[in-house]
């Protein structure tokens, strides 16, 4: 069973909760061990109510005769001190846990759940005051509490669960609010209240449905905690009074023979244990069901394995930067993650990737095409369970493919570096941007602090940051989205790798700051000959600052070639359709171009062209087999499609490319909605 | 924008909004000192007449979001008066009465976000109608099934959850949602963004036609200046909380003025290969910009700080529109030097 | 600096009101110490004499002005039963359950801050099941059954250590350890398991930012990785965990100590609460609360040096 994260806040976004009764009651029986712990705890709570029918014996008087009797028939698990029947006993002390429990849980519930909504929704002056009070109130150790109330109002059990509900209720009300707060600031809810939805409706048929499973779930973990209170309490003789059994109680009976017979302190101890523990199982086993399952992976130890041979591998294409040296050369790259129900599922499919010494390539594609999987999983840097094959990986003249993770550490950050597409997010908020880049270059370089110090300096002034002197001293949050790509960039490129790989860097960032960054890239491979792969979506970027560009469509290559050529006449008809549907700053003439259909899911690949369905220029022979990627002869211009040889496709078409005439021009060919 | 500028009678006004001051309020920096203010939108005035679509675009912090929220009644501004639909939002008392949530709609960015999780697409889109019709049973199922066909989306989508549908498809339910109650405007906070570039046409397109069958006025906010253009007949385009220029579409997108719009438009990448664009003179701008004596104040213009025309004047007050030949507006005072430079200009220290 | 400042103003107000209300709590209650103390056959005269000695039959806000400049001076009244001075009860038994709670946090924080570190490393592993298997045992038995196993075990069958009884480190600094060792590893117990969950959770989120997929790309040493992105970053949660604990902790000594028969401040409240004596109870609700909040500010200033975006507002 995979383990989740504990004490995440879940986004109700994330939640499959009740997706038909049908599936649900599927995933419940899928989890084995809620299952099973299920059947204990009703076991215990079936044997428990019927303690009565279950033993002859009266839980409260004995036989002295009888006192300390060992196991037997007659008495299963002996008996007390007192010549009273253990396991008699120990039904009726459940008997005493379960009430008390079901008291406490239920007050806590019957006072927070209300309340909490209410505060959580409202806020305002309500909110404060009452905060401060539980605050103050929670701000006193529980037991603390719950001995100077019970001092208070008198002993007994009635009162002191009832003592210990209130100050559940406490923390329930804190949780409730804390879950309507953040739901509050969900958008669904702006959009219900813009459908006209009043607070009631808002409140009670939408957040509450979403909030509850964290509420199931905590009150089921605090029903085990009830059930350990009232032994703590009974222990102390704060709770039940003599002779009734409880579970405490008995452990305090036992406690003053220990020296004697340690036995009579098991039944109970153990009793308890197991009570809580299969409580505690199965409010875990629900926060699982409820949430989505994450599954943990290992730090960072997804090396690329060597391909099997038997794999259909195409040819390798020819360059289409013949003159410059090869900086990287992937051959064959596949990613495959495993999904339930379909064993493990290619993501990224025969990828076969060249990049030269300063030259940029851009691997543009959209959602589902795998392309930042391709760029990540080529640094070992996608995550288990992923798996990463590859015939080969070549950074220069070595190859890097089957190399641990201690020999892929002097690649990383070293020959290549990488740029990640929210900066702010990348970089770890605790530290300064000065420590976080000179510890990129002491990992490599055998230089002082001052040193690294300087160099990092350099390379601010080098990507554009004012005041970088100043600015060295700074924490990431003190930047903005553009500034922070640019120290990202610094740290990538401070050991002067041969490669820089950039995953959608511009993205997150606002179109004036986009075009600044997008300079110091091709500025920075001029100057260092810098080799790049850039991933985008945009085919703006693309066509601003790439020298080859790379089509992904579905987890394959579909698409290579330098940029004009490409642009101006594409061989393959999704590169096309892109181009189509790309809006332009041009008069509006007619309805936007866009390519019909929606990209197939890894499991839903077909044999042949993944494109095929979306196609206007599918025929027979694209469906039958696997296609592969065939070079086109001149330039290293490659397409993975069976009709490329014959289909001429108009690309950006000469009259579009005057931007300001506001001329209507030739509506292109292209598909329509 | 004034009276003197439009091209359509204030009484075809499906939306009015004029003069908005939307301020928030941020922490204290100690606890009994005052809340420190964040101005969202300052002074901001538009309209947009019946039919019409108005895109209103800015980068990150410009306000754009703010004022559509405005709109919609999810917040309140501090000044400033808003017209939509026939309605007077000053005269609300706290929230939107619901006659207000019929007529005036709204379809947000993130499909994923703005639908209800545990709903599924058939109760999504009752809902609306149990909110606002009396209807009974089997009149809603129609009703809900006449909205799906309209968004092309078939009776299969029905009993799915939002997290089952692709981009497209959770945005086409959004767009069948605010279409249930039947609305004259719909807010449409950034709809494509999210989505892949092949899509974002789809459903562009879509809302056209169903702006063309059904008379619906979009209020539509973006960051994309060409899918604007093609999506809108009137632009508005903000910077840090004010309106730097407005008007038809073409012609701000096409033959921009104000030094800030020129900015972003520069910055645009068009996706046309470098080698396969007409010559243009090389733009290397590294200019200064020009020292007029005086540091930027709040109560200036927020572009003094990247303008190239930037005068004494800009530093303390906020400019008058001034209309542009051609349509529309801008607010500059250097608009005589602004408007000068002609629709391809090559005006010197224009910056990067 | 002037944060602490402003955060120990706003503390006493709370301190007051919590203290002020378990006052007025015990006021309220119908429950008679002079009739406690004399039993069930006293007449009402000496009911009524005895609470005049003892001055329970004053006004209500008398008592409390009283009582609450007899707390300013450090006098902490008398206890209604025994007479003696409760400042004089108080202090002799402090040091007791400081040490306790002391050695329960050592090994609560260093058992379950380790062990939930380790099993975030090795997430998915043998040894992180192991981990959480004994988390989640630690967590579903009572400190007070665990006290007993391992008083059975290591006491008596071994013999290692005293099975109860306290020494004072004045008379033996060894025996004193020696005393703590068994009672502060039941108390600790119960407070790894927890930690250990939040750890382990807290550096799993950690280990999937994208903070740590640069640190990797960087070309760090998965000891690097963990020990300064990672763990700067999951600390804030386990510290928040850890004074949550201390809460904890405090209650759970008075079990403990009646386990191990400590002469600490839990025997001192639990014979308070059985022979009804206010004064008492008010002033270990004080001490715990004093606690408690200015271990809450420890934590508020410990988030300033983790979390400098805390630090610069």
């Amino acid at each position: 069973m995979s383990e989740t994260i504990s004490g995440t806040a879940q986004s109700p976004a994330g939640r499959g909760r009740r997706p038909g009764s049908g599936r649900l009651v599927g995933r419940v029986l899928r989890q084995r061990a809620l299952v099973a712990w299920g059947a204990i705890v009703g076991v215990i709570v079936l044997a428990v109510t019927f303690a009565a029918l279950l033993s002859p014996y009266d839980p409260n008087t004995g036989t002295l005769a009888d006192s300390f009797a060992p196991p037997s028939w007659e008495h299963w698990l002996g008996a007390d001190r007192n010549g009273r029947d253990v396991l008699t006993r120990l039904l009726y002390g459940g008997q005493v846990a379960l009430l008390a429990a079901v008291e406490a849980v239920g007050i806590a519930m019957a006072v927070g759940v209300p309340a909490g909504l209410v505060i959580g929704y409202v806020g305002g002056w309500l909110d404060r005051i009452l905060m401060r009070l539980v605050d103050g109130v929670m701000s006193v150790p529980f037991l603390v509490l719950a001995i100077a109330v019970i001092a208070a109002v008198g002993r007994g059990l009635p009162n002191a669960m009832a003592v210990v509900g209130l100050v559940y209720a406490m923390s329930v009300l804190r949780l409730v609010r804390g879950e309507v707060l953040a739901a509050r600031e969900e958008l669904y809810v702006d959009g219900l209240r813009v459908s006209g939805a009043g607070a009631r409706r808002i409140l009670f048929r939408h957040i509450l449905a979403n909030i509850a499973p964290p509420i199931i779930v905590q009150a089921t973990l605090m029903f085990a905690t009830a059930i350990i209170a009232e032994a703590t309490l009974s222990y102390l003789g704060l709770g039940v009074t003599q002779p009734t059994a409880s579970w405490g109680s008995m452990l305090a009976e036992a406690q003053a023979t220990i020296r004697q017979n340690f036995f009579l302190a098991v039944p109970p101890g153990m009793a308890i244990f197991i009570t809580v523990l299969g409580i505690n199982q199965i409010g875990e086993g629900m926060r699982d069901l409820f949430s989505r399952e994450i599954t943990v992976g290992r730090l960072g130890l997804n090396v690329v394995r060597r391909a099997e041979p038997e794999r259909a591998v195409s040819e390798p294409v020819p360059s289409a930067l013949p003159e410059r040296p090869v900086a990287l050369e992937v051959r064959n790259l596949s990613v495959s993650f495993p999904q339930h129900g379909h064993g493990r599922v290619e993501v990224v499919r025969g990828v076969d990737l060249r990049l030269h010494r300063g030259e940029l390539l851009c691997l543009v594609g959209e959602s589902g095409s795998g392309k930042s999987v391709t760029a990540m999983s080529m640094l070992g840097l996608v995550a288990h369970p992923g798996l990463v094959t590859a015939s080969s990986i070549r950074l220069a003249d070595q190859e890097i493919s089957g190399l641990d993770f201690a020999a892929m550490r002097a690649i990383r950050g070293n020959r290549i570096g990488v740029v990640f597409q929210d900066p702010l997010g990348s970089l770890n908020p605790t530290f300064t941007v000065g420590n976080q880049v000179c510890e990129a270059i002491r990992e490599h370089r055998d230089v002082s602090r001052r040193q690294a110090r300087a160099l990092a300096i350099d390379l601010f002034d080098r990507v554009g940051i004012p005041n970088p002197a100043q600015r060295f001293h700074d924490y990431p949050f003190q930047f903005s989205g553009g500034m922070a790509q640019r120290v990202m960039i610094a740290m990538a490129l401070s050991c002067d790798p041969e490669v820089l790989v950039a995953d959608e860097p511009t993205t997150a960032l606002d179109v004036t700051v986009q075009k600044q960054i997008l300079r110091l890239l091709s500025d920075l491979r001029d100057e260092r000959g810098l080799a790049i792969l850039l991933i985008t979506h945009d085919l703006g970027v693309v066509a601003e600052v790439a020298d080859t560009v790379a089509t992904m469509y579905a987890g394959q290559l579909v698409e290579y070639g330098p940029v004009a050529e490409v642009f101006a006449q594409p061989r393959h008809p999704y590169t096309q359709g892109l181009l189509d549907s790309v809006p332009r700053n041009e008069a509006s003439n007619g309805p936007l171009a866009s390519i019909r259909g929606v990209v197939p899911a890894p499991v839903d690949w077909p044999i042949g062209c993944h494109f095929a369905d979306r196609c206007d220029f599918v025929e027979e022979p694209c469906r039958h087999s696997p296609v592969p990627l065939t070079g086109l002869g001149e330039s290293g211009r490659a397409a993975r499609c069976v009709r490329a040889g014959e289909l001429r496709l108009h690309g950006i078409s000469r009259d579009r490319l005057d931007t300001h005439a506001g001329v209507p021009s030739a509506a292109g060919s292209g598909t329509t909605p | 924008m004034t009276a003197a500028h439009r091209p359509t009678a204030p009484d075809d006004d499906v939306l009015t909004v004029e003069d908005l001051w939307v301020t928030f309020k941020g922490g204290r920096r100690r606890p009994w000192s005052a809340r420190t203010l964040v101005p969202a939108v300052s002074g901001a005035s538009l309209f947009l007449a019946q039919g019409r679509t108005l895109g209103l675009v800015g980068e990150s912090g410009s306000g754009k979001t703010t004022l559509g929220r405005a709109v919609l009644r999810l917040i309140t501004p501090d000044r400033g008066a808003i017209t939509a639909a026939g309605f007077q939002l000053d005269r609300f008392r706290g929230g939107a009465p619901l006659e207000y949530r019929r007529a005036v709609q709204a379809v947000f960015q993130d499909p994923l976000g703005s639908l209800d999780p545990l709903m599924e697409v058939r109760q999504i889109l009752d809902e609306p109608l149990r909110i606002h019709f009396d209807l009974d049973s089997r009149q809603r199922q129609a009703r809900v099934r006449e909205l799906l066909e309209m968004v092309g989306l078939s009776a299969a989508h029905l009993t799915r959850y939002p997290y089952e549908l692709s981009g497209g498809q959770r945005q086409r339910v959004a767009i069948a949602k605010a279409l249930a109650v039947d609305p004259r405007l719909i807010v449409l906070d950034e709809p494509v963004s999210a989505l892949d570039v092949s899509v974002q046409s789809q459903i562009v397109n879509l809302l056209d036609d169903i702006r063309r069958d059904r008379g619906i006025s979009y209020l539509f906010i973006a960051h994309d200046l060409a899918l604007v253009r093609h999506a809108c007949h009137d632009v508005a385009v903000m910077y840090r909380g004010r309106i730097m220029e407005s008007g038809p579409a073409d012609r701000v997108c096409g033959a921009p003025r104000h030094p800030y719009t020129r900015l972003l438009f520069d910055a645009v990448p068009e996706p046309v290969p470098r080698a396969m664009r007409p010559p243009r003179p090389a733009r290397r701008f590294d200019a200064p910009l020009p020292d007029v004596g005086t540091g930027p104040t709040p109560a200036g213009c927020p572009f003094f700080h990247r303008c190239p025309l930037r005068t004494q004047a800009c530093a303390t007050a906020f400019p008058a529109p001034t209309a542009v030949p051609g349509g529309g507006q801008i607010a500059c005072f250097a608009a005589d030097r602004a408007l000068a430079g002609g629709p391809s200009s090559t005006v010197s220290a224009l910056s990067r | 600096m002037r944060t602490v400042f402003v955060r120990l103003l706003t503390i006493i107000p709370l301190v007051l009101l919590v203290v002020s209300g378990t006052f007025f709590l015990s006021l309220a209650s119908n429950v008679d110490p002079a009739e406690i103390i004399l039993g069930g056959n006293a007449t009402q005269e000496q009911i009524d004499q005895l609470r005049h000695e003892k001055g329970l039959d004053q006004p209500a806000l008398e008592r409390y002005g009283e009582w609450l400049g007899g707390v300013v001076r450090g006098d902490l009244g008398t206890s209604i039963y025994t007479g003696a001075s409760v400042t004089d009860l108080f202090m002799a038994a402090l040091p007791v359950t400081l040490s306790l709670t002391v050695g329960g946090l050592l090994v609560g924080v260093l058992l379950g801050v380790g062990l939930g570190l380790l099993a975030s490393v090795v997430a998915g592993s043998r040894l992180d099941r192991g981990v959480i298997l004994l988390s989640t045992v630690g967590q579903a038995a009572p400190s007070f059954f665990i006290g007993m196993l391992i008083i059975y075990f290591l006491a008596l069958k071994m013999a290692w250590f005293p099975a109860t009884g306290y020494v004072r480190p004045s008379a033996s600094f060894g025996g004193w350890l020696h005393s703590l060792i068994l009672p502060s590893l039941a108390l600790g117990v119960g407070v790894a398991a927890a930690l250990a969950r939040q750890a382990r959770s807290s550096m799993i989120i950690a280990l999937q930012q994208d903070y740590t997929r640069t640190a990797l790309s960087k070309g760090h040493s998965r000891r690097r990785v963990v020990f300064k992105h990672a763990a700067r970053n999951a600390a804030s949660p386990v510290v928040t965990s850890v004074s949550f604990q201390v809460a904890h902790l405090l209650g759970g000594a008075i079990v403990i100590e009646r386990l191990f028969a400590l002469p600490g401040l839990g025997s001192l409240t639990i014979d308070a609460v059985l022979r009804y004596d206010p004064n008492v109870i008010q002033a270990v609700v004080l001490f715990a609360v004093v606690v408690v909040v200015l271990v809450n500010l420890l934590v508020d200033v410990s988030y300033t040096w983790l979390n400098p975006k805390v630090r610069a507002a």
